[in-house]
Formats: C-alpha cells, sequence, structure tokens
C-alpha cells in the first residue's frame, strides 16, 4: 500500500502508476485544483505545496516542494498540504491574508503557490535572513514580487504559530509512525542494500530515482512514461552525512537543502553555488546522487567535487568504489555506472586551511538558472609563494565537466602574476572548445573562463570585484 | 526595499469608493485556491482531451496520410485533420494566413496539423508528440527565414506580410546635412514570450442550440466568431463565457481563438465536451510573441543635441502571417518619438515575413520597440555632444511651439511631462548621484555603474478607431443586489475590481452589493478585445453609464412617489436619503419593482474626438496621452556581463487614479516584466527555424532576486485633463516602457569604461553576454587609442 496523508486525510492507495505525478493525483483525482500547472518542469513554483516529514529528532519539518515533478510513491508515510487547507471556515490564514493586504495577488494563477512558499516560510523554526529567499522557486509574472517581498517581511515577522496544522501535529506523527514500508507494484522504496541489490536484479529496466526532479521531466515534458522505479531514499547509508577520517562522506540522497546547510557549515566557499542550483523548492527534493546520476555537461556538482577533491561512492550490494569526477564521468550524459550499480555517496575531503578555493557560476538569470559556465579554482602556495597544488575544473565548456590540467599545469611550481594570468588566458582557447546553444555563444564561455581566471586572480590578491546579491 | 506612495492630494472623501485601494475583487478567492480557471472547472461527463500533432519543419510539406494508423490505436477517440472543417480554413483576425490546421504546406515549426482525441490529457499529449515525430512525413524546402537580414534580400520575393507604410514627409540626406552634426544609429531588440502563468485553454461543451465554450481569452467576442465561422453556422449558436485568466499581457488576444476553435470543432465532431490545454512547452513554441524589431535612425542634430530633423525605419519580424502586425508596427511608428519633438521627421514602418510563429500583441503593442529606437539615440547624442544624456531629453521635449507628433497630432499635456521628469530628477537625487556615479567609476576598474532617466509618453486608444467602444449590462434584483457584465476581460489587472468601485460609486451602495459574472458574449454583444490599456477607460465608463440610467430611473421614481425634488434625493452609502427621511436602497429597489420600474439597463460609451486618416498619416489616433518617467541605477561586472538593478524611481501618471494599489500593481508589474524583456529574456531560434528557448529552464523572466534593490513608486498628482472615468487615465501598458530607463542604465555603464567617448552597441536584450561584447569594444577603444 501507499500510503500519504493529504491535508487532514489519511489515504491508502493501491492502483497508481509508478510515473503518477502528486499535481495529477491532486486535481484529476482529489479534485484539489487549488495547486495548479503552469510548466510541469519544476520552474514556476505554481504547483507549490508543503511537503511534511518527520526528522531524525522526530519533529516534524515543513518543506515547499514541486508537486507536478513529485512521483505520488515517493511520498509514502508523509503529510502534505494543499493550500485547501488553509483557510479555517470563512477565516484566512494569516499567510494568505498578507497576499490579500499587501496586494499580492493579480491575475492569482501563481497565487497559491506563492502561499504555500509563504506557509512553509511560516513554519521555519529559524527565520531566515532574507525572508523572499522563499519565494524564488515562484514565479509570479503580474505583480513584478514588491507585494510578495512585503507579505515575506509580514509572514517572517509574525511567524504562524499554533495554527490548526500545529495543532493536529500529534495526529500526524502518530500516523506516521504507523506505516507500514511502502508496498506497491512498480515502485520500490527498499531500506537495505541487499534486498535493493534484489530488485535491481529482478528488475533491469526499472530507473533509479532520488527526489526525481530530473527523471520526471521524461514524462511531464517528453510525454514518456517510465513503468519502475526504484527509489534509492529509504536506505539509510544514503540519506545521513557522516565524518570519516579526514573528511566527510555525504548520503547520495540527501535532499540538497540539507546539503547546502552542511556545505555553508562545513565549505563555505561553495554557499553560492548551492544558493542558485535549482531554487529553493527544488532543492527541497533534489540529490547529489541525481545530479551526478545523469552527468549533465552543465551540472554545477561536478565541477565543485573535482575542485574540492570529491570522489563519488558506487554501489552494487556487495562491494563499493570510488571515483574522480573527471573519471566517473566519461561523456556526454555517459558514466562509469554499471546498470547493477547506484550512486551512494559523496566523499569530501577536509578542506585545507591553506587552499584559496573559489567557484563561479555565471547564468543568464541570477536565481534558478542553468549555468552558461561553472569554473572553480582551488590554489595553494609553498612557503616560496609557488602554486604548489591546483585544481581548475569548469562545467559548461564541453560534452562534460572537465578538469582542465593543462591550465593547472601552467601553474604549479610557478607565482601567480599578472603575466602568469595573461599566459593562462591566451591557454584558455586551445583547450576548451564549448559550442553555441540557448543559453550563450562559444566565444562568451571563452571569454567567461578567461575572466572568471582573472577575477580568482583579483580575489587571491584581496581586491574585490563581486555584484552584490543582496544590498 | 520598497517604497510607495500612493497618497492622491487631491483626496477623496472616505465615502466614495472610487479612489480607495480596494483588493482586487478576487484576492480572497485567489490565495484561497478558490479562484476557478477553465482547467480547474469539474470536467462534464464523457469529456475528451485533446492534443495537436504539430510539424518538426519549419518550411516546406506535410503528408498526413500515415494518420489514418492512429485510428488502430484504442486509446485513439478521433483524429481531427483540415478536410473535417465545415466552414472557414483560416482564422486570422483582420487579414487572412492562419489556417486552423495545416493543409499541406508548412508555415513555421510546430504549426498545428492534426488533433488528438483521447478520454486523458496525459494520453493524447502523448500520442500526438509520438505521432508528430514518428508518424507524420515531412519535405523540408528552403532554409527558412528568420532575421530582418534574410528577409530584406533582393532575392526574397515575399518580404513583407503586409505593405510598408509612411508617416511624415520624405527627409533627405540634403536636409539632414543641414544640421551641425549627423548621427547615425542601428538596433536589434528581440521578442518576449508572454509566459502567462495559466497557458491556453478551451473547453468546448456541445448544446442544441450550438457550442459553450470556457476559455482563457482578451477576446470573447472574435473567438465567437471565429467559433461559427469554423463551424458555418450562425454567431448567435455560440456563446463564448469568460470568467478570468491567468494572465495575458496581449497573448490571449488573438491566440486564444485557436485552441477554442479546435475544442469547438472537435465537440462539433464527436458530439462530446472537448477540452484542450497546451503544455508549456508547446504554449512557448506554437503561440505568437512580441515582435523582434531591427530599427534605424538618421539624426540632424545640432552642437548642443537638439533633433533638427529625422530619419526613422523600424522594421517589425512578423513571422509567417499579417495577425495585428499592421497595427503593431504602426504603433511603433507612432511611438519612435517618444516624448521628443523630431521637428521634420521621417518615420517608415516595415513588416518583415519571416518563416516563425505569427508574432502577436503583447503589452505595449509595438510601442516599446518603436520607443527604443529614440532613447537610444537620446543615449547616443549625449556622447556625441558630450552632455549628459537627461540634458538631451530635456532640450528635446515637445514644449509650446513644437508639440506637435509626425503625424499631426499636438500634445497637449507637454508642461506637464516636463514637469513630472523634473519633479522625478528631484525624487530620485539625479544630479547628485550622477556624481557618486562618475567617482565610483573612476576608482573602481571591474564594477562599472550606470544611471538614467527616461520619460514615457504613450498613446491611449485603439489606432482601429471602430474598436473604441464599450457596452455593460447592469441587472438590480429586488434585494437591491446589482449583477454587473461588461465587455471587458479580467486577467489580473483589476478591471473588475475598478469597474465594481465605479457602479457602486454612481450607485452609492457598498462595493459588495455589486457582484461582476463572467464575460459572456450573450450578456453584453460585439465587444472589443481588452487591450490597448483600455479596459477601464471603455468599460467603466459603459458601466457607469448603465448605472447611471438605473439611478435616473430610481431617481424619477423616488422624486413621484415620496413626493420629493431631485436636490432632496441623496444615494450613498447603501441609504437613500429622501429629504427628512433615509430609506434603504433595498427598499427602495423594491418599491420601484412594485411600481413596475425596470431594473435592468445596459450602457454603451465610444471614445470622442478621434480620428485618424492613414493615407494622410494624420490624425488625432489617441484620445490622450498616459505618461510617465523612471530613473534606474545598475551595475554591471565587466568581467562578465552580470548586472543588477540597484535602484529605481517611477513617478507615473495614471490621472485621478480609480485605485492606487491596482495601478502601483500594474505599474510595479510592467516595470519589472519590461526589465525582463530588456535583460534576460532572450528567444533563440536555431537555423532551421526551432524555438530553442521553448520552456522556463531556458527561457528566463525575472524571479524574486532580481527586483531592484531600491524600488520608489510614485503617482503623478495631475487629473487627466479629458473627460475620462472618473478623470483617471489607462495603466496597463504605459509603465511597461519605463523599464527602457534599465537599458539606458547599462548603456550608460557601459560608455563609462572609455569615459562616455564610445557610444556602446547594445542590442536588446542585454543579456550578461551581449553586456560584457559590448564592454569588450570599450576597453579595444581604449586600447586602440593608447596604441
Amino acid at each position: 500500500m501507499l500510503q500519504l496523508m493529504i491535508n487532514d486525510q489519511a489515504i491508502a492507495l493501491s492502483q497508481q502508476a509508478a510515473d503518477t505525478m502528486l499535481l495529477n493525483f491532486l486535481r484529476e483525482q482529489r479534485s484539489l485544483v487549488g495547486t495548479k500547472e503552469g510548466c510541469a518542469s519544476g520552474d514556476c513554483g505554481a504547483c507549490t505545496v508543503v511537503m511534511v516529514s518527520k526528522t531524525a529528532q522526530g519533529k516534524l519539518s515543513y518543506q515547499q516542494i514541486n508537486s507536478c515533478i513529485t512521483p505520488l510513491h515517493s511520498l509514502h508515510g508523509k503529510q502534505i498540504i494543499t493550500v485547501e487547507y488553509l483557510k479555517q471556515g470563512q477565516q484566512l490564514h494569516p499567510v494568505q491574508q498578507a497576499v490579500v493586504d499587501k496586494h499580492g495577488s493579480q491575475c492569482g494563477f501563481c497565487t497559491p503557490g506563492f502561499v504555500m512558499s509563504l506557509y512553509a516560510l511560516s513554519r521555519q523554526e529559524q527565520q531566515p535572513e532574507h525572508p523572499e529567499d522563499y519565494l524564488a522557486g515562484n514565479l509570479c509574472r503580474c505583480t513584478g514580487y514588491g507585494p510578495l517581498i512585503e507579505a515575506a517581511q509580514q509572514v517572517a515577522a509574525a511567524p504562524a504559530t499554533n495554527d490548526h496544522i500545529q495543532q493536529n501535529e500529534d495526529t500526524v506523527k502518530h500516523w506516521m509512525g504507523k506505516c507500514e514500508p511502502l508496498n506497491s507494484v512498480n515502485y520500490w522504496q527498499p531500506s537495505n542494500r541487499q534486498e535493493l541489490a534484489e530488485i535491481r536484479q529482478q528488475h533491469p529496466d526499472a530507473k533509479w530515482i532520488g527526489g526525481g526532479t530530473d527523471l520526471a521531466l521524461e514524462v511531464t515534458q517528453l510525454h514518456q512514461r517510465i513503468p519502475k522505479i526504484i527509489d534509492l531514499t529509504a536506505l539509510p547509508e544514503l540519506s545521513k552525512i557522516e565524518r570519516l577520517d579526514g573528511g566527510w562522506r555525504i548520503g547520495a540522497a540527501v535532499p540538497l537543502s540539507d546539503v547546502h546547510a552542511f556545505m555553508q557549515q562545513h565549505y563555505p566557499t561553495t554557499d553560492e553555488i548551492f544558493a542558485r542550483l535549482g531554487s529553493i523548492t527544488i532543492r527541497h527534493r533534489a540529490t547529489l546522487g541525481g545530479s551526478l546520476g545523469n552527468a549533465s555537461p552543465i551540472g554545477d556538482i561536478a565541477p565543485l567535487l573535482i575542485s574540492l577533491n570529491g570522489k563519488i561512492e558506487l554501489d552494487d550490494g556487495y562491494s563499493t568504489e570510488l571515483y574522480a569526477p573527471e573519471d566517473y564521468i566519461t561523456g556526454y550524459r555517459e558514466t562509469r555506472l554499471k546498470p547493477e550499480q547506484w550512486i551512494s555517496a559523496i566523499h569530501l575531503p577536509d578542506l585545507d586551511p591553506d587552499i584559496q578555493h573559489q567557484i563561479y557560476k555565471v547564468s543568464k538569470r541570477y536565481e534558478d538558472d542553468i549555468a552558461t559556465v561553472v569554473l572553480a579554482v582551488a590554489l595553494k602556495y609553498d612557503s616560496n609563494k609557488l602554486v604548489s597544488h591546483c585544481v581548475i575544473s569548469a562545467g559548461g565548456v564541453a560534452a562534460k565537466s572537465v578538469r582542465l590540467t593543462e591550465l593547472e599545469n601552467c601553474l604549479l611550481g610557478e607565482t601567480f602574476t599578472p603575466k602568469k594570468l595573461k599566459q593562462l588566458q591566451a591557454l584558455v582557447p586551445q583547450f576548451i572548445k564549448p559550442i553555441d546553444d540557448v543559453r550563450a555563444s562559444a566565444a562568451y564561455r571563452v571569454m567567461l573562463v578567461q575572466n572568471l581566471l582573472k577575477r580568482f586572480y583579483l580575489y587571491c590578491h584581496q581586491l574585490p570585484t563581486r555584484l552584490a546579491a543582496h544590498a | 526595499m520598497r517604497k510607495l506612495t500612493t497618497q492622491q492630494l487631491h483626496q477623496v472623501d472616505v465615502s466614495e469608493i472610487v479612489g480607495q485601494s480596494v483588493p482586487h475583487e478576487s484576492a480572497a478567492k485567489q490565495v484561497a485556491g478558490e479562484a476557478v480557471f477553465v482547467d480547474d472547472q469539474n470536467l462534464p461527463a464523457g469529456c475528451l482531451h485533446a492534443a495537436v500533432v504539430t510539424s518538426q519543419i519549419a518550411k516546406g510539406c506535410v503528408s498526413e496520410q500515415q494518420l489514418d494508423a492512429l485510428h488502430d490505436n484504442p486509446d485513439v477517440v478521433a483524429v481531427i485533420r483540415y478536410d473535417d472543417i465545415p466552414g472557414h480554413q483560416d482564422i486570422g483576425p483582420i487579414f487572412p494566413g492562419d489556417p486552423l490546421l495545416s493543409e499541406q504546406e508548412i508555415r513555421y515549426h510546430q504549426q498545428p496539423i492534426a488533433l488528438v482525441l483521447c478520454h486523458s490529457h496525459q494520453r493524447a499529449w502523448q500520442v500526438a508528440a509520438q505521432a508528430s515525430q514518428d508518424v507524420v512525413q515531412y519535405q523540408s524546402q528552403v532554409e527558412p527565414i528568420l532575421n530582418a537580414a534574410q528577409a530584406k534580400q533582393a532575392s526574397n520575393p515575399t518580404p513583407f506580410v503586409r505593405p510598408a507604410h509612411r508617416m511624415g514627409k520624405a527627409v533627405s540626406q540634403d536636409t539632414l546635412k543641414q544640421s551641425e552634426l549627423v548621427l547615425s544609429g542601428e538596433q536589434h531588440i528581440g521578442g518576449q514570450e508572454h509566459f502567462y502563468l495559466e497557458g491556453q485553454v478551451s473547453l468546448a461543451m456541445p448544446s442544441e442550440d450550438g457550442i459553450l465554450l470556457y476559455t482563457s481569452s482578451q477576446h470573447p467576442s472574435e473567438v465567437q466568431k471565429l467559433i461559427a465561422e469554423v463551424l458555418n453556422i450562425a454567431f448567435h449558436r455560440v456563446t463564448v463565457d469568460m470568467r478570468r485568466m491567468g494572465g495575458g499581457f496581449g497573448g490571449k488576444e488573438t491566440q486564444a481563438a485557436q485552441w477554442a476553435c479546435l475544442a469547438s470543432l472537435a465537440a462539433w465532431q464527436t458530439g462530446k465536451p472537448v477540452k484542450i490545454r497546451l503544455p508549456r512547452s508547446v504554449d512557448m513554441a506554437v503561440t505568437g510573441k512580441r515582435h523582434p524589431f531591427y530599427n534605424r535612425y538618421q539624426l540632424g542634430v545640432s552642437r548642443d543635441g537638439v533633433i533638427e530633423s529625422a530619419k526613422l525605419e523600424v522594421n517589425g519580424l512578423c513571422g509567417h502571417s499579417p495577425d495585428l502586425s499592421d497595427a503593431i508596427v504602426d504603433r511603433a511608428m507612432f511611438h519612435s518619438d517618444n516624448a521628443y519633438s523630431l521637428s521634420q521627421a521621417e518615420v517608415v514602418g516595415n513588416r518583415l515575413k519571416t518563416d516563425t510563429v505569427s508574432h502577436t500583441a503583447f503589452r505595449g503593442f509595438g510601442g516599446p520597440q518603436g520607443m527604443m529606437l529614440i532613447e537610444q539615440a537620446m543615449q547616443d547624442i549625449a556622447i556625441a555632444t558630450g552632455q549628459d544624456p537627461l540634458d538631451v531629453r530635456y532640450k528635446n521635449l515637445y514644449h509650446a511651439g513644437n508639440a506637435t507628433t509626425h503625424y499631426g497630432m499636438p500634445v497637449e499635456q507637454h508642461q506637464d511631462m516636463c514637469n513630472l521628469l523634473k519633479q522625478l530628477e528631484q525624487n530620485a537625487d539625479y544630479r547628485k548621484r550622477r556624481q557618486q556615479i562618475n567617482q565610483w567609476n573612476h576608482s573602481n576598474p571591474t564594477i562599472k555603474k550606470g544611471l538614467a532617466l527616461s520619460p514615457v509618453k504613450f498613446g491611449i486608444s485603439f489606432t482601429a478607431k471602430h474598436l473604441n467602444q464599450a457596452g455593460a449590462l447592469i441587472n438590480v434584483y429586488t434585494d437591491g443586489s446589482v449583477q454587473l457584465n461588461h465587455g471587458g476581460t479580467e486577467m489580473g489587472q483589476g478591471l473588475h475590481t475598478k469597474v465594481q468601485q465605479i457602479v457602486a460609486q454612481t450607485l452609492g451602495i457598498p462595493f459588495d452589493y455589486v457582484l461582476i459574472k463572467s464575460t459572456r458574449t450573450d450578456k453584453v454583444p460585439n465587444t472589443s478585445p481588452t487591450a490597448a490599456s483600455s479596459g477601464s477607460d471603455l468599460n467603466g465608463m459603459a458601466a457607469h453609464l448603465a448605472a447611471a440610467d438605473i439611478k435616473q430611473r430610481l431617481l424619477d421614481f423616488a422624486q413621484s412617489h415620496y413626493q420629493v425634488s431631485e436636490e432632496q434625493i441623496q444615494f450613498e452609502n447603501g441609504q437613500v436619503t429622501l429629504g427628512e427621511n433615509t430609506i434603504s436602497w433595498g427598499e427602495l429597489v423594491q418599491q420601484a419593482y412594485m411600481h413596475r420600474v425596470p431594473l435592468s439597463a445596459t450602457g454603451f460609451y465610444k471614445t470622442p474626438k478621434i480620428w485618424y486618416n492613414r493615407e494622410q498619416a494624420e490624425g488625432r489616433p489617441f484620445y490622450y496621452f498616459s505618461l510617465g518617467a523612471a530613473c534606474s541605477e545598475v551595475s554591471i561586472d565587466t568581467l562578465t556581463g552580470e548586472m543588477s538593478l540597484d535602484r529605481v524611481d517611477i513617478l507615473h501618471d495614471v490621472g485621478a487614479s480609480l485605485n492606487p494599489a491596482i495601478d502601483i500593481g500594474q505599474i510595479e508589474g510592467a516595470f519589472i516584466q519590461g526589465v525582463g524583456w530588456l535583460t534576460t529574456e532572450e528567444l533563440v531560434w536555431n537555423e532551421q527555424g526551432r524555438l530553442l528557448s521553448q520552456s522556463p529552464a531556458n527561457y528566463k523572466i525575472p524571479t524574486i532576486g532580481d527586483y531592484p534593490k531600491q524600488m520608489n513608486i510614485s503617482l503623478f498628482d495631475q487629473m487627466n485633463p479629458e473627460h475620462s472615468i472618473y478623470r483617471s487615465k489607462a495603466v496597463g501598458e504605459p509603465p511597461f516602457m519605463l523599464a527602457i530607463s534599465a537599458w539606458c542604465a547599462i548603456y550608460d555603464a557601459v560608455a563609462s569604461i572609455s569615459q562616455h567617448q564610445l557610444a556602446p552597441q547594445l542590442d536588446a536584450p542585454a543579456t550578461g553576454e551581449r553586456i560584457l561584447m559590448a564592454c569588450q569594444r570599450q576597453f579595444d577603444f581604449l586600447e586602440a587609442q593608447d596604441a
């Protein structure tokens, strides 16, 4: 059985296709039409609902997700809150009232999604410094966002406490405690490696899924079917971040929002790249494993891992292997992953405090956009001010994320002078051959790599060059 | 930081409803998920779902015989093709050229070829997507024409979708050369995807009369007409019902009709209700967009920067058919002066035919593209004459003695335009910030700042005169509640809220006594599209006249029934004062009913004063001009071309505001939408004519993070001198063009690299790539200078 709680109703389902998305289920099978389809690709946020899960501490966490690209089965054992649940009788919920008071709705189509992101904001124990960041996964074409920023500020200043949803938490926790493991046809959510390996053996045609934010597009954008899905999120070793000797092991199925919080603390130079990876709504579902499993040439994760000397852990249920990302990715959306293997974790060594590390992303739009170019540099000087360690990696400049060893060699054992920078920049066109595409021209990409090297140089010499994201 | 100045100086009485910031009439429903859009309606029993099979080539022929094979698919209920259309096969709104389904010839990528009907939306689109790829056979002919240069090639036999048009007398090179300076410039301006959040959708129900159609359209009457023509039945057998759109922006003026006609055709053929809803990527690929333009200017300019003669050319890339392009390019021509006197001017407008979707209405309707040309010229003149661009703008503003446009219309509010600019210059602290920015740029080699203050003067009225009419229907029921229908459509702009305020005010009853119903062709017939910013001007006045009619009947009745004089009667807040006595509105209505007073009325309005002789290119096409100005400050990163919008100050003229909150919402939303058009929103077609930017993953409208770091919006305190509804002004489109100030600020930041010696070539949208390339030309210029 697939068990869900939709608002305050616990339901058990047995006859759902593996590729049924939550949005279609809500609208077509539950007549909950307040949640809208704007793009069916997780870009616009009109479909936003709040997912309630139990944390390791036994509390409930409230996170907004894109219902359009969330497979129904992946929500087994969770509560989903839709816009219909907020209003009590004739009384609007305070987050709804805030939108009305600030004139935050015009055509009203994006509005339920904004309301749900505001609701998620209102349920955070610690209010963020910039509450409007909670709305970064919601597009509005009418208001220009001013009134919605004010609504977010109002909600953050007076979060909803003790509303009817919170009052119902004990019931929800009790229900969650009683949920059996998922037992469904053609959608598996195994909780140990051996079981997973067996399922894989029986169903070599099934697709792996983490959060599904990329996989679901095959259904919602390409109009294809995915008959069988194996969900990796119930494996404990894929869902935790652990300390290893001299580094960390990050489970491949940990949602990126949790990875982001961890990285902010332990690898602060990566903060911006995670803050701009998809939207906050996407990051509540997307995973490192998913990003690497698809080996997108423009993924931000692979260049990041290369620059941090990270390793990718693959598992087949019996033994694990570790690969450097540049070895793991073999070509355009091609990897060393064998059919019986899954990505189980990322290993990151502790960052040497003497290493200067920076990662830059340039995209057409600052928030929630695919990178035109990502460039990461890690560099260390020895006592003679000569470069003793250098990793330069890039995304968006080839069919796969690359490590630019020729550029590294140009720097190793040398001093990083303006002349050296010029030399480095001159080498760039020889070693990267990007293409023209919808995002940018090849010429722009080459210039970006050259200029981002300069930005790194200026950074190393304490010359600020960045536009401030928030004033 | 957002600061709004909503205080209206001519303060309205608190008992008045007009002028109050009443929330949107649907706001409480919208936030609760209770506002019903077409796709949210309960599905009627037996409803079929339609999907379109679309062409995978941009130019050539298809052979669709193979589609017969789809009948073998048990999930397919029916396949509908060109031959199944009983009536008109062309749904061109003004001129022919838009086939409902392709007969054989393919004119653009993803042109609809056939309709597939299944029992579910998902299944229909799966079948259609697969059939488009694998079943239909294509024969590509020639490389598609996609840009102005290709269209204008001498070898192209059909360069235009409509003939060229000229305003003003020809200006010769000799005339230009009489000035001290002759400047020339050009610009490519990208189009824009509407990205209404609710995609195109229609639900057709067969009935004993004909068809009842629910749609998301700005133009229900045209949808009604086209359905009737496609089905070859009388107009009265088709009823179109339109409650609300999830955004329109012009993208549902003509572009909603095709899906409405297809759903109706399918319902007609099968006898079942049929719904069609376009998935986002299909919607983006198959519907028309804002026209891309290629513009050129040659100006004769005095040494101190005053335009003495002008030769302007605007070229709209129209796509494969005329659609509304004739009027759109005309509007670009009408606005190529913006707020400036061009003196002796010649403006030529070309309607270039390209092998893409047919481009269409989008907020501003060509006006923004025309205005961009003269605003670039202002920046260029400033560089050529070594002045601050704001001073160049002041020198060229329409002024006494020089206040007639190139199409012969007097600019009566020229002094207000100048006052508005001066007020904004002060509010925004322009001169001081100009100094600070100069200092910043002097000491910062990488991050450069730019500042620009630019005006907007936008003509209000449909340039097709007959469209400037509107109707309304008011029914008063015996409990005193009032139902209102008018010809305008609600797409989020707050039209219904404003009209509701107007009717409540006119009848002297509380706002919530009035209920606005969906826009229906069987309630108010022969309506104009809700477009050209005209919604509240036209429909507000029609509804006011209907309400005034009923009020007069009640006044007449009350005088005779209660034996009081007209001066002793007052309608206010649901109470009617009759000399010494007061009764409720409801009681008066009941008494009137009992005495057989009719409680239903229609209202009709047509805009006065307007006329235009297109042959002479002369007249007064606009009832009045809406005015405004914006001052934008940006920072750019000269290493990457990244840009941030640091501060925006807006002063905008809405006359006496009907609803300041709604008006400011329009101003702010239009401004950000305009910034998207000019910065991150880039339409990209490949050489085969396929739109690559067909999803929000690769077409980037502004997000909340793109909101300016500081935003100050104020309303200009001036009533409309014309007798518009409660002396308000139209607001839908004009503020869109305030965003041109942001583009000018980017231009200014780029030019600062060469200390404003070299005029940047900065095509729109000014993406990071274009900004960086423009910066690079500045660096190269400096290097050449050093050498």
